[in-house]
């Protein structure tokens, strides 16, 4: 140990120009040729006056919302762009995995790609041939390495991309949202390789959404606002901050809806579509919080249904750490019958006593066939707070940090010890 | 750990000669593996595959034969009009398709510059030794033609110095593509005007005629071309034609190291901020 931190970064800045290249391109020119200084045009600052330190072996976590920053951050410290100014010193070797499987080429073979990807994060020819069966083993890809990878799953791609990665020896290490990819045994594979990494003195940035991944890897988080520091400390107290920060972003009708699909339909052309979703309180009135232990009301827009009598409206309840803690849908209600269905109709479901203790959850909407296929589905589509209640009658406030599920129970002296 | 711990600074860069050499060094394997991704993506999937390397070049040195050696009788020394014209297209190709190929490298490894650091000049650099490969393999045709014309040529040992001729070549196209791919990146103009640029070269080269064509007053200005000086050498040193001004062709060749120093120059500039713009 050095006793000096890895990674110090200190006032650091970074600006991008707005608006398209070329536009007063010629303008711009013929003023230059007067001698006169360019016009300066608008200016998004996406990192403002970033300060830290990390210390030697550390995890240390970034997050905060889209456009925050993070990806800026991690680009700067890769080297891949420069800052504006202040500046940033990382001491030892630095290995960036902003993206997986960058530099794949789908016409070369999966043994080609390991090389061609290996030298390209820095890694010299001798040292991947010397890796290069444990980088084959941890893939599972033994019988594939001589087909081109265009000729791979998307799933089989991201494998040997991190199998690459995960072989670097680096003393950096900076990740970007690699675990958004992959099925969830991989993913338990790459969150085991990167705690042998850290495990090894290795120093690791972690930038994700996955608040499950950074709160069980990180030592310290950094949370970024609008590119400047927002919050820097333990993970979870960081993760508390973020995730009270993040309510009231969504645009609501008069009825209260949030309309789901101004993002791109699941499926093109779907004749069936979630269309927006609100909660209720008792008094039939928007809110965005339920309590524990009392009434979740969710209405949900949809159109199409007279196409899908049989259609099933659901919904799953997700924590933060995107957990689905339960789900719920017409069909568990015991569905409509022979009810004639309408084009554009709003199905409620109606949850008597929500079991979840104090904390911020979200909700996934979704539509289906039973057991004949998937008709649409909105991931995150209804972010809500559960507040607490005097459920116990007693004015215990129980809150999600102690568990995420409210029950009732009891409690008795079931006998007496005999005193030592 | 005991070994010294390498210490990175990220800041603002100022200045306008840090070239960057040293870490090029490093990054030299992926240099090579990039040539050898340009190589074999380019004929994957395609029936003689690498064969297309020899075969563009003869396709080629067959029509501007028939073109300029039967129709037009351009002058070639009073050499076979193949032979010379096929030495002086090997070079020339090699030259074009470098070109060609380095100068969209940037714009077309968009994703890569965005997601990694590396010395984004190995990226035209590549390219410098993908066609060197192809050139290897076309030289064998060249080697068949001489022996079939064989009367006529000198056969020495002033042969095995043909390769010293390709360093200006080299170094030409090497200085070309790092203005041509770094003025691309905010310039997409550069990509539709490059073809017509090469054409245009390719007749300000004797490539297809010799240098006698010209008045002897315009004769200095062919030679200030570094590829008029490779190709001249490549006739001398395989097909022993005489030489005429060597010192100018030594000019040329400054002129290539020219090219190459102010194409990184200026490449490490737009380097700075590529990542912002691509």
């Amino acid at each position: 140990m050095t006793g000096r931190p890895v990674i110090e970064v200190a006032h650091l800045d970074k600006e991008f120009c707005l608006g398209e290249l070329h536009r007063g391109r010629w303008a711009a020119l013929a003023r230059r040729l007067a001698g006169r200084p360019a016009e300066a045009g608008a200016v998004l600052k996406a990192l403002d006056d970033v300060g830290f330190a990390v210390a030697e072996g550390e995890v240390f976590g970034i997050i905060g919302a889209n456009g925050a920053g993070k990806s800026t951050l991690l680009k700067v410290l890769a080297g891949i762009t420069d800052p504006s100014s202040g500046q940033a010193v990382l001491r030892g070797r630095i290995a960036s995995l902003l993206e997986v499987g960058t530099g794949f080429h789908p016409e070369l073979t999966g043994r080609e790609n390991v090389f061609l990807n290996g030298t390209l994060l820095g890694l010299r020819q001798r040292e991947i041939r010397e890796e290069y069966d444990r980088i084959v083993d941890f893939a599972g890809l033994e019988k594939f390495m001589d087909t081109p990878v265009k000729r791979y799953s998307s799933g089989m791609q991201v494998r040997l991309a991190f199998a690459v990665a995960a072989h670097l020896r680096p003393e950096i290490l900076l990740i970007d949202e690699v675990l958004a990819v992959g099925d969830v045994a991989f993913q338990r594979k790459c969150l085991g390789a990167m705690k042998d990494v850290a495990g090894g003195g290795r120093t690791v940035l972690f930038v994700s959404h996955n608040m499950a991944a950074v709160s069980s890897l990180c030592h310290r988080t950094l949370m970024l606002r609008q590119g400047r520091v927002a919050a820097l400390g333990p993970t979870d107290e960081v993760i508390q901050t973020y995730i009270h920060s993040t309510e009231g972003v969504h645009a609501r009708d008069e009825q209260g809806f949030v309309a789901l699909h101004e993002r791109k339909p699941l499926f093109a052309h779907s004749p069936l579509l979630l269309r927006a979703a609100r909660l209720v309180d008792e008094r039939e009135l928007p809110v965005s919080s339920a309590r524990t232990g009392e009434p979740l009301r969710v209405d949900v827009r949809v159109e199409g249904l007279d196409r899908f009598p049989s259609a099933v409206v659901g919904l799953t309840v997700r924590s933060v750490f995107d957990q689905k803690i339960f789900h719920f849908n017409t069909a568990m209600a015991g569905g409509f019958g022979s009810t004639a269905r309408h084009a554009r109709e709003i199905v409620r479901l109606e949850i008597p006593e929500l079991p979840l203790m104090a904390g911020a959850y979200s909700l996934d909407l979704l539509v289906f066939e039973p057991g004949v296929r998937l008709l649409d589905r909105v991931d995150g589509a209804a972010p809500f707070d559960v507040i607490e209640s005097d459920l116990y009658g007693n004015g215990y406030r129980g809150e999600a940090r102690e568990g995420l599920i409210a029950v009732q129970g009891e409690c008795r002296i079931a006998g007496e010890e005999a005193g030592a | 750990m005991s070994r010294s711990v390498r210490e990175y600074v990220r800041r603002p860069r100022t200045g306008w000669f840090d070239l960057a050499l040293g870490e090029l060094w490093e990054y030299r394997d992926l240099l090579g593996a990039l040539a050898w991704r340009n190589l074999t993506v380019r004929y994957k999937q395609s029936l003689l595959g690498i064969g297309w390397a020899v075969l563009k070049p003869v396709m080629q040195m067959i029509v501007f034969s028939v073109v300029f050696g039967r129709l037009a009788d351009l002058p070639s020394d009073g050499m076979p009009y193949p032979v010379f014209l096929y030495a002086g297209l090997l070079p020339w190709t090699y030259f074009s398709t470098t070109i060609t190929s380095a100068s969209g490298s940037l714009l077309g490894g968009g994703n890569m510059i965005n997601k990694v650091y590396f010395p984004r000049m190995i990226l035209p650099f590549s390219y410098l030794f993908t066609g060197l490969l192809d050139l290897a393999l076309a030289m064998v045709v060249l080697f068949g033609m001489m022996v079939w014309y064989r009367a006529d040529m000198a056969f020495g040992p002033q042969m095995l110095l043909f390769p010293i001729f390709l360093v200006p070549a080299v170094a030409c196209a090497g200085g070309l593509s790092l203005w041509l791919c770094a003025l691309a990146v905010r310039y997409r103009d550069v990509h539709h005007l490059v073809p017509y640029l090469l054409q245009l070269g390719m007749f300000a080269t004797p490539v297809v005629y010799a240098v006698q064509l010209l008045p002897e007053r315009f004769r200095w200005l062919l030679q200030l071309n570094p590829m008029t000086g490779v190709i001249e050498g490549f006739r001398w040193a395989l097909l022993g034609k005489p030489v005429e001004g060597w010192g100018l062709l030594v000019g040329g060749f400054g002129v290539a190291l020219l090219l190459l120093f102010s194409g990184m120059v200026y490449f490490r500039r737009v380097e700075r901020t590529l990542a912002d713009v691509i």
